[in-house]
Order: structure tokens, then sequence, then C-alpha cells
């Protein structure tokens, strides 16, 4: 196993780097225009091209392309990510500052997927064409209809036009006000975590159907093993390689969720960071947050991976 | 979209608001969608509910005796991008400064009417013209920085705005407006400490407009040696001797500022203790959290206000002078532009429907229908919030030439027929607009000027551009800047939106906009009587003479039509909760959001009554 997953880490090596060729090309080089012209473009002031010449050389944005990628990567492997071009502080810091909380609210988001859409749709499989199967079904297709973003708005408009009520408007970290944290980011969680709920409750439903007619299951029935023991032991886990795949593709759903959810709900994770380098052009903050992104992506594929050699044995071998 | 959509809209019976809601939260689609793109909604339903009631304004003579105490609580639309501006790389970001960045002087403010845009003493107490390029101020005594090392409750004296006004010379992005060091345009040569509580300032040329640039908070900021020499990081911690000292800084999330009990304006004010800013970048979560009550004014930011006021018991409506802020559509001046001919200019203003325009993006009747009769104005391009400064085209006073921005299609058409233009070969050109910045009415804006335009037979093709890969693309300094060319231009007329930003004074937007030498010109290289007139301005000491002078450059510019002036607005209308008392009584300059130095020259006016005191 520790062979395997070590084979699967090597791998993810190559990736990342060429992660960091893609996102530098695609910023520096496809996108068309010179930032520090953006910088300056709009401005009350009397051009003064030495100003320019200056915000070159403090931010790396002298030289040829490859040598400013060169001088990049070179400050990204130290774990220096560059400075904000708007603030001008450093991009490092600031993703440290946030990555938890975005972490916090994605992972709590997919928990929140897997706790509603197993039951709900081994339920559904379980009681095939009864009212609570069709009930689940209509469910899940009305969660998979309905936009995240929008259901969040509708949250808060009719939630404050009705009720006088409004999410939290101060988030406090987790480790600084546990409490007050949990009071902020439920509802976003929830919200994120139950966009993706339709999608894995009809796909556990199919997969659970499927193992229920093998043989094996009638097997264990007719050996007089309990309901419970039938479902879980022998149909769930049978049942899990692809809903592990689904899961593990939800994350970037989740990830690119939180940028919006963040933005609505007032949490100052990564997403809302990087939204707003979006909108000022802030390159360096631009080119760090899509590295994290791309880093919980590849890893995240990296666990699945391995969840994989967990749940199927014979994948451990046949796996290199 | 039918050019004549926002036209025929107007035609069509006005509805309320309270129709969209009811009908929203059956389908509830429409307003989620809009909320989330921080526009109200367009597409309305008819009501047929009864006639609102009349909404409550704030009443100045109703607000009672001011009292100590209390927090405010209001938001930011974004986060605190610097703390620092000798050396931020951006120009933007500079309002959150004003609660604790103090200048040598200030706007005064306007209490129970509009500001008039004199100047009074900030850190100065006064100052003297020794001759037309010396001035000399008088700084105050007893003024301390913060109590905490190294400034450790510090007096405040000469060498602190010396060294500010030398490391802004050197580091500021604005340095090119203010030291001519760096620029011969910019007035100020250097400024020397007489003693520890006076500084002499030399001009490298008469101009009397220096005053209001230095009044502005960038980059005249005046920070304490320690941190531009380093002893404390001023890019971390905000320090000043402004009115709020900065105790709490969440990144992203919120701002807490306190009473400066030691403020040189003091003591009486400010009245509020605090003042507790929260991050908040979304329209709907704005509304949502002003309707809960967790903050306790819109700050022009809420729409649908008549309706929220009216669903919303305790909370109020207050009316201002417009915004500083207005936009112009600026025509090319490349050789064979069709804009080069001024009967070209004429018609194409002449074809807009001004007061229609504000009717469709401002939508007063709405305002009317609840019981506010709403001012409204024309930019003429100087923006109409510049009080006895602004000249009004629809006045007297105006002269003939006002006749250019008056609706009139027939005369449109005939200027256009002279200039070669008509049914068989239109005028066509290309309205170019950051369509994803600004204001998110924009999009309606150049829909309405397209429509209107029509009438006339001009052809406007509309071209949003994204704000950071186009608009600032074509705006950008390497471009050589789009009036005088693009190098991109297409085989068609162009005009650019540009919105501007308000100023100090009147005389010092058209010194940032007029400039043919200027990075933000809208003239080009066409009318250099018009820069002399401006530059005239500097030399002007009698403030009469001086307005008189501007209202001259207004005439001028509208006769030659340098710039089409599209921008009409209303008053500025927002929303707070009673209990508050301020808005809307006190007056920033210039306009309903003043600039920087907001925080410094309104807040400690506002006060809270014990409804707000949570």
């Amino acid at each position: 196993m520790l062979q395997y997953a070590l084979h699967r880490l090597a791998l993810a090596v190559p990736t990342l780097f060429g992660l960091t060729v893609v996102i530098f090309i695609a910023i520096r080089v496809l996108m068309p225009v010179d930032v520090v012209d953006v910088l300056l473009g709009e401005t009350d002031t009397t051009f003064d091209p030495t100003i320019a010449a200056e915000l070159r050389e403090k931010f790396g944005l002298d030289g040829p392309l490859p040598v400013q990628y060169a001088r990049w990567l070179g400050r990204v492997a130290q774990g220096d990510l560059g400075r904000s071009f708007v603030s001008g502080r450093p991009v490092t810091e600031e993703l440290l500052y946030r990555v938890p909380t975005s972490l916090q609210l994605g992972l709590g988001a997919l928990v929140i997927t897997v706790l509603v859409a197993l039951p709900i749709g081994m339920m559904s499989a379980v009681r095939r064409d009864t009212v609570p199967d069709y009930l689940a079904r209509g469910g899940a297709i009305l969660l998979y209809a309905v936009p995240g973003f929008w259901l969040a708005i509708l949250v808060l408009v009719f939630g404050s036009v009705w009720f006088r009520w409004a999410p939290s408007i101060e988030f406090r970290p987790f480790w600084e006000d546990p409490l007050a944290n949990l009071k902020h980011i439920w509802l976003p969680m929830l919200i994120l975590g139950l966009n993706s709920t339709g999608t894995m409750i009809r796909l556990v439903r199919t997969q659970v159907l499927e193992v229920l007619g093998h043989d094996y299951v009638r097997t264990a029935r007719a050996k007089g093993l309990s309901t419970q023991t039938v479902y879980f032991r022998h149909v769930l886990r049978n049942a899990l390689l692809p809903i592990v795949t689904v899961v593990g593709l939800q994350i970037p759903n989740v990830v690119s969720g939180t940028v919006i959810f963040e933005q609505i709900f007032l949490v100052p994770g990564v997403g809302r960071y990087l939204l707003t380098a979006l909108q000022r052009l802030d390159i360096y903050v631009i080119l760090g947050t899509n590295l994290f992104f791309g880093t919980v992506l590849v890893f995240s594929n990296l666990v699945v991976d391995i969840l994989y050699g967990v749940i199927d044995p014979r994948i451990r071998f046949s796996g290199r | 979209m039918n050019s004549n959509y926002w036209l025929s809209r107007r035609m069509s019976r006005r509805v309320s608001r309270r129709g969209v809601l009811r009908s929203s939260a059956i389908g509830g689609l429409g307003l989620a969608g809009a909320a989330l793109l921080g526009c109200s909604g367009d597409d309305e339903e008819p009501s047929g509910g009864a006639t609102p009631d009349t909404i409550a304004t704030t009443d100045p003579a109703g607000s009672g005796e001011p009292q100590r105490g209390g927090t405010l609580r209001t938001h930011s639309l974004g986060d605190v991008e610097t703390f620092y501006m000798l050396t931020a790389p951006q120009l933007s970001g500079g309002r959150q400064m004003g609660y604790a960045i103090s200048r040598l002087l200030m706007p005064s403010v306007g209490e129970g009417g509009p500001a008039d845009g004199s100047l009074v003493g900030d850190l100065s107490e006064s100052h003297e013209v020794v001759d037309p390029q010396t001035y000399v101020f008088h700084l105050r005594k007893g003024v301390t920085w913060d109590d905490r090392a190294p400034t450790s409750g510090r007096e405040f004296n000469a060498e602190d705005v010396v060294r500010s006004f030398d490391q802004a010379s050197e580091t500021a992005r604005a340095r090119g407006s203010i030291s001519n060091a760096v620029n011969p345009d910019a007035p100020i040569e250097s400024m020397t400490a007489l003693d520890d509580h006076t500084v002499e300032m030399k001009l490298a040329f008469p101009d009397v407009l220096v005053l209001y640039q230095i009044a502005n908070l960038s980059p005249m900021g005046i920070y304490p040696v320690e941190a531009i020499d380093g002893a404390f990081n001023p890019e971390q911690e905000m320090r000043g001797t402004g009115p709020f000292r900065l105790v709490e800084y969440r990144q992203g999330v919120s701002m807490r500022f306190e009473r400066n009990e030691k403020w040189h304006l003091g003591p009486e004010r400010p009245y509020l203790d605090a003042i507790e800013l929260s991050i908040i970048p979304e329209a709907a979560q704005l509304e949502t959290q002003f309707r809960a009550g967790n903050i306790h004014m819109g700050s022009g930011e809420i729409s649908n206000q008549p309706q929220l006021v009216q669903e919303v018991p305790g909370t109020l409506l207050y009316t201002a002078p417009p915004e500083g802020n207005g936009a112009t559509l600026n025509f090319n001046w490349m050789p064979d532009s069709s804009f080069l001919d001024e009967r070209v200019r004429r018609a194409a203003s002449m074809a807009l429907d001004r007061d229609t325009f504000i009717e469709v993006i401002f939508r007063p009747a709405e305002y009317v229908e609840a019981g506010l009769e709403l001012p409204q104005t024309w930019n003429n391009p100087l923006p109409s919030s510049y009080g006895p400064w602004w000249l009004d085209p629809k006045g007297p006073d105006f002269g003939e030439s006002a006749q250019y921005m008056h609706h009139n299609l027939e005369e449109a058409r005939r200027l256009l027929d002279a200039a070669g233009f008509n049914d068989g070969n239109p005028l066509r050109y290309e309205l170019i607009f950051p369509g994803n910045r600004h204001d998110s009415r924009r999009t309606r804006q150049a829909e309405t000027w397209q429509a209107m335009s029509s009438q006339a037979g001009i052809e406007v093709v509309l071209n949003s551009t994204d704000y950071n890969t186009g608009w600032l693309e074509i705006y950008s300094p390497s471009r050589g800047y789009w009036p005088r060319g693009p190098e991109q231009s297409e085989p068609m007329d162009g005009v650019l939106y540009r919105p501007s930003s308000s100023k100090t004074d009147a005389g010092q937007w058209f010194t940032d906009y007029f400039n043919p030498q200027g990075s933000n010109t809208i003239t080009g290289e066409e009318f250099p009587d018009l820069w002399d007139q401006v530059v005239a301005l500097k030399g002007m000491t009698d403030e009469e003479e001086r307005r008189a002078a501007v209202h001259d450059i207004q005439r001028y510019a509208v006769e030659h039509m340098v710039t089409c002036p599209v921008d009409a607005t209303t008053d500025f209308t927002d929303v707070h909760w009673e209990g508050l008392h301020g808005p809307g009584v006190v007056q920033p300059w210039p306009g309903a959001l003043g600039g920087y130095g907001y925080a410094t020259e309104v807040l400690p006016h506002y006060w809270l009554d014990e409804r707000l005191r949570t």
C-alpha cells in the first residue's frame, strides 16, 4: 500500500510542474494585456513612465517571460508566491490565512453531500418504486436542477424579507471562536453540500440497485444475515467504488463552488480572494490561488486513488 | 435587443417593485438572479396594488441634540487595499484611510444643506499666502500620534509634514500630481519646516488650485516620521491623528475603529464611540444585513429604496446632492474621425433626451409615487455635484450654447445632413464601454443612448468590453490613450464612455480631463484655447473671478462639444435606520459620497440615539 501511495505521489510532481506552466502561460501569455498598464491605465495622475518601470522591477515582471517564469517558480519552490499587486501583501501569507477556511467550507460541504446522499440513495434503491423512492428521486432531480448560488440568494432574500433574518455578518476562524465560526459557516456549507447531493443520490441508488441484483446478495440473505448486515457489508461496500470516483469528481465542483459561496456569504476564503484578484487582474494572487486549487485537485485525486486500493484490494496489485 | 426597448418602456405603465417581490415569492427566479448581479429587477409585473404611503425621510429639524456614544455599524464593498498611501501600488482604497489619517486642509461639510467646496484646516490651523508661489502653514499644536511605541504619544510636528511630502514625491503613485520634481506640470517644488509648527510650501509656478490638491488624502496624507523611517510597518498598521483609530482589522471581514479621544477637532466630536465596518461585497447580502438591522446605513448601494422603506419599519430615506462621479462620451480625434466636425458632435449630443434618460435609469417616478420629488440635473460635463461651481444647462445663465444639450432631433438631423450624413449614409459609430465595471447600470445606459441616437438616424454599435482585458487596454498608457487614436481601431468611428471621479475642486476636474498631455485627457490636443482657460484658473486668487471663469469653461465645453456630456441624474438617495442622525443632514463635498476623506469630514458629525445603541 505504501509503495502504491508513493508511486502515485511521485506522479503528482510532474503534474504539479505542468500545472505551474499552464497557469503561468494562461495568465502571463494568453491574457492580452500588460498588467502594469492595467494597473496604471485608469488613474488620476499624469502618467509617469518611471512608475511603470519601478513596478515591473518591484514585482519581477521585467525581462523575458521564460526568465519571469523561472524566477516565479524558484520563489514558489521556496514557498514564496509573490506579492499582491494591489495591496502589496505576500500572497503566501494571505493564502495561509484563508486556506483553512476554504478547506473547512469545502470538506464540510462534501461531508454533508455524502451524509445526505448515501442513506437517501440506499433507501431509494431498497424501496424501489414506492412513495419514498419517488420523493427521493424527485428531490434529487430538484437539487440537481437548482443552481446552488440561486438557492443561496433565495435564502438570503426571503429570510430577510419574511423574517428579518440575516446570516451572521462577522466571520470568525474556527480556532478562534468555534461557535461563532459554525454559526457563520453552516449555511453556505449546507447549501454547497446540497448542491452536489442530487447527483450523488441518483448515483448511489443506481449502484445499489445493481448490486442488489447480484447472486452474492441473494446468498447473503439466504444465509439468514440481518438486513443491516446485508445492506451495509455486502451491498454498500460493493457499490462504493464508483461512488468514491464520483465523490472525487465532485471536488472540483466544491472547489469552484467556494468561489461563489464565499462571496455571497462573506467567508474570507481562497475563493473570494481569487474572485477579487480576477476583478483587479492581481496576477500573483491569481497564480497563487490557481496553484492552490490545482494542488487540491491533484491531491484529492491522489486520495481517491489510494481509497480505491482500500476499497478494492485487487487495485493495489494491478495499479502499477 | 430591440434598439427602442428602453424608450418603449418609458411609454409603458410604471409599476412598483412590491409587485416584483410578491411574484418572486412564488417564482423567485427573477429576483434572485437580479440580486446576484447587483441590480434591481427590470422585468417587473404590474402590481395593481394600492398607492404606497408617503415614505419617511430624514428631518434635519427633528434630529435633536447630538449625543455621545454608541457604535455605528456600516460596511465597505471591498477589503482595504492599503494602510499606507505613500507606497501603495494602487490609488484606490484610500477611503478607509480617512478614518485615521489627517491632511493639512480638508473640504468643509454642509450642515443642513449642500457643501460649497470651501476648505477648512485639518492639521493646519491657518495658512497665509506670502506670494503667489509661497504658502506658509501654521500647524495645530498639541496634536499627538498613537500612544503605542514607537510613536508613543509624540506630538505631531512640521517634520512629519515635510517627510510625508518628500516620501510621497518619491514613492506615491499620485506623486506626478503634486511634485514638480517628478512632473513639470505639478506645482509643489518643496516643503520646508520653518520651525516645529510652521511649514513653508514653495511652488514652481502660481497655482491657487494647489490648496485643493493637498486637501485630497491621496497623496497628501500626513504620516509620522516613524512610519517613513520604518520604525513600524505602516503597511500593516494604520496610525494617524484622525478622528478614529483602527483597533482591529480582520482580512476580508471587518475593521473596527474607535474614537480618538485626542482628536484635534474634538473634544465633542466624534460623537460615536466606535465604527464597525463590515466588508460586504455582495448586493443581496448587503440588503439582507440592512433589513435585519445589522448595518445602519446603505451608503447608496441598496436598490429598491422606496419599497424597502415601506416594508421595514424604522428605516428612513434621505437625499443629498448627486454623486461627484460622472461620465462623458469621449469622441476620438483621429485624422479621419467624423467627430472632428463640430456639427457632428453637436448632433450626437442633441440626439440625446437627457430627461428621458433620467426617467429610464433613475426612475424618479417611483419616488414621486411615494411622495418624494427628486431634483434632476444634467452634467455639462462638469458633474452637477459641484454646487455653485456648476452651471445649469437648463438655467438662464448658461447662454445660447445650452441648446446643444437639449433634445432636438430636427436640428440634429439638419446638422448631420450638413456634415454629409443622411439616411443613405448614416453616421455610424462604436460606443465602447466597460460593461462589467463602475456601475451595473452602464449597459442599460448605453442601450438608452443607442436607442435615442437611432431616432436621429445615428447608428450606434455597442461594444461592451471586459474591464481588465479590454477597457484598460484601450485606455492604457502604452496604447497612447484612445482619444488620440487606438492602435486596434476598427474601420468605424468610435466613442469611448469615460467615467470621471470626483475632485476636491472644479478646476481640478478640468485639469485632469482637459489637459492635452494628461493621462486622463478627454479632449486630446484639439482645444488648446480651452486648456489655456483651465491653466488661467491657477492664477486667479479671487474666488468670484475664478467661479466666473469656471462657468465660462463649461459654456465653451458645451458650445464646442469637446466631449458629449451624457450623464443626467437625480439627487442621491439612500436608506438608514431611524436613530442614526447625520445622513442627509451633514453633506460632504463634492456630492453625496465625498472623496477619500469622507470619514474625517462627515462621520465625526454622525450620532446615534438610544434606539441604535445596542
